[in-house]
């Protein structure tokens, strides 16, 4: 029997206070989250843990910077009274970039309680835009992002016979500095 | 008195009546400050005045004449300049709020100073598209510049104010700016003649400029002998400027009467025949039988020009404004800023390809000028777009129209050709222009044929009808 109503309940506090207790970085917690066995796995945005004990150092060694997200989409489906999968996209900082990401959870009820047996973590490649914006230190303001989007886009559109057109290595920009 | 009246008073006519003193300077002046000031702006040309030095410059003409003296051949002749040109105690604007709060210019632009020392009057700054991008002079911080000719449609930019004071006859020459066209699309939406230079013919120092790589300075008027006696007098090196080139001024004026024989002329084909409405291609083929030309000329890549002018403006424009998009990008206006923002991501490969391209397009156009002296093209694609219409229809295709308007200057100021804008329209309809090519520093060649036209009634600044303005 799928989505019973008081499983889906119990497993959405509990991934509530899993999800407090990542944004604050409160490692003992976060451990105490997931399955206590060699064949539990989280695989990050960078990093492959296999087994609770790979998962522990990651935990108590990452730095706490940029851990705050914002969540959209949650979803939550449980098999019978045991098994949940719980996903959601977050919005998040990285080094001044804002990104977009999702996660997926695998949750298994023991007799010491629900825990995580499995996750993945990973990051939307980011778009040029937001890209070259954080490089050259230029954040650009939400209210012009869909124009500067379609105004790069018709850039590019513009440009194709330009950057079709071969040029020789023996071609020099026109100087117009006359010393 | 008729001559201080008469809204079609020409910069000739004006310095011979004050030279023989049929009309006084400070008369002419006063006129004219009156125009602007008394409801004649009402198509928005100016965002300063500068009545009071202006009045004292026209007494100081009055003083020299009773004195003896030639104060010049542009004698008490008013003018107007773009607000990206510095005018002595006038913060320049360039389009813009942010430069609304930068200190008075504390001397006169190169040009504005020629202008003065052959004795004409500075009246003040004229409207233009924020920071020049843009082809419209739909300013939002200052308002949309009107065209005479049909005030729901715009002047054209982005020296928009420029070419409609010159069409409204408040004054008989202005000064602009063209870096993809700024100068010929405002003239032939407005009706009037426009030159832009060879790029570096006239001096840029003091004017604010948009993209270094193509900036041109040049004048607005409504005659052809006008255009060229003001940039004759402009001519020259000068040291304040970089790009300005140290070759001896070759003065046009008296190079008119020598008609277009000689000359080798063509029109221009291919791409040039793509895009426009029937209009455009009605004044090329008008301008094309009065000269009696047949011959046909395709010019090579002009789709990569365009594109390769469209990189680096992009490019260029957005580093020269790069503090500020980074800061307070919301103080910029909002039809501008998303292109700016843009520009600032241009990747480096894109600007250098656009760069090298250029030295191309150069030796390639070098070469076409070996067979002719001068080619006949449409100055825009359409004639002038209404207020606020965001698009228009070439070849079928819907495009936006800041962008496209530019379509066949841009090819053309890419690599700095000088090029003269002469409207070609019958009385009491919208106008529409050309373009006069020339070989680079040939100006002579594209303002002799422009005479020709004119003085052949294809090419007239015929003013605005009495129920249009």
């Amino acid at each position: 029997m799928i989505n019973q109503p008081e499983v889906i309940a119990t497993v959405a506090a509990l991934h509530e206070e899993y999800e407090t207790a990542l944004v604050s970085n409160d490692v003992e917690k976060l451990i105490g989250f997931f399955w206590d066995s060699e064949h539990a796995l989280r695989f990050g945005v960078a990093e492959s843990l296999y087994g609770a004990k790979e998962i522990d150092e990651f935990r108590k060694n990452r730095p706490p910077v940029d851990l705050r997200r914002e969540v959209f989409n949650p979803t939550i489906v449980s098999f019978g009274d045991d098994t949940a999968i719980v996903t959601i996209e977050f919005r998040r900082s990285v080094q001044g970039a804002p990104r977009h990401g999702r996660q997926s959870q695998v949750w298994r009820r023991f007799d010491v309680g629900w825990k995580i047996v499995s996750a993945h973590v990973s990051l939307v490649p980011p778009s040029y835009m937001d890209s070259a914006s954080v490089l050259v230190g230029m954040p650009i303001p939400p209210e012009f992002r869909e124009g500067v989007r379609v105004n790069l886009e018709r850039m590019s559109f513009i440009a194709r016979p330009l950057l079709d057109f071969p040029i020789d290595d023996s071609v020099e920009a026109a100087p117009v500095f006359v010393p | 008195m008729m001559l201080t009246e008469s809204p079609i008073a020409t910069v000739i006519g004006q310095a011979e009546a004050i030279r023989k003193r049929d009309a006084s300077a400070v008369e002419i002046t006063t006129a004219a400050l009156a125009r602007i000031e008394n409801g004649s702006d009402r198509f928005n040309c100016f965002t300063a005045i500068q009545r009071e030095s202006a009045l004292a410059s026209a007494a100081e003409i009055d003083r020299r004449l009773a004195a003896g003296e030639d104060p010049g051949p542009l004698c008490g002749v008013p003018f107007a300049s773009k607000n990206l040109f510095d005018l002595e105690g006038i913060p320049t604007l360039a389009g813009s709020k942010i430069n609304a709060a930068r200190p008075p210019a504390a001397r006169d632009a190169t040009l504005v100073t020629r202008l003065k020392n052959a004795g004409a009057i500075s009246l003040g700054a004229l409207n233009m598209d924020e920071y020049a991008y843009g082809f419209t002079t739909e300013n939002t911080h200052y308002g949309p510049t009107r065209n005479p000719h049909d005030p729901r449609r715009v002047a054209g930019g982005s020296s928009g104010g420029s070419a409609a004071a010159v069409a409204a006859g408040l004054v008989p020459l202005s000064l602009g700016s063209d870096t993809n066209g700024s100068i010929r699309v405002p003239a032939a939406f407005c009706g009037v003649f426009g030159l832009k230079p060879t790029y570096g013919r006239l001096s840029r120092a003091g004017a604010y400029l948009f993209c270094e790589s193509f900036d041109h300075l040049g004048p607005f008027a409504r005659t052809v002998k006008d255009l060229a006696l003001a940039y004759d007098v402009m001519q020259g090196p000068d040291a304040l400027d970089p790009v300005c080139t140290a070759r001896p001024a070759e003065f046009c004026l008296p190079q008119l009467d020598r008609g277009i024989d000689g000359l080798r002329i063509a029109i221009a084909g291919g791409y040039f025949e793509r895009m426009g409405t029937p209009e455009v291609f009605a004044a090329v083929a008008s301008a094309a039988s009065a000269l009696a030309v047949t011959r046909k000329i395709s010019l090579p890549d002009i789709e990569a020009a365009r594109a390769a002018a469209y990189v680096i403006t992009a490019c260029e424009g957005s580093q020269l404004h790069f503090a500020d998009l980074k800061t307070r990008p919301q103080d910029f206006d909002p039809v501008v800023v998303e292109r700016f923002l843009a520009g600032t991501l241009t990747p480096a490969a894109w600007y250098l390809h656009a760069q090298k391209f250029r030295t191309i397009f150069r030796e390639k156009i070098r070469k076409v000028f070996d067979e002719v002296d001068v080619i006949i093209a449409p100055a825009t694609p359409c004639p002038a777009i209404t207020i606020g219409q965001p698009t228009i229809q070439l070849d079928g295709v819907e495009l936006p129209s800041r962008p496209n308007i530019g379509v066949y200057t841009q090819p053309l100021s890419f690599i700095g050709l000088p090029i003269v804008a002469a409207p070609v329209f019958q009385p009491g309809t919208v106008p529409t222009g050309i373009q006069i090519i020339a070989a680079p520093y040939n100006e002579a060649a594209a303002l002799r044929v422009a005479h020709y036209l004119e003085a052949a009634g294809v090419s007239v600044s015929h003013a605005p009808e009495r129920g249009a303005s």
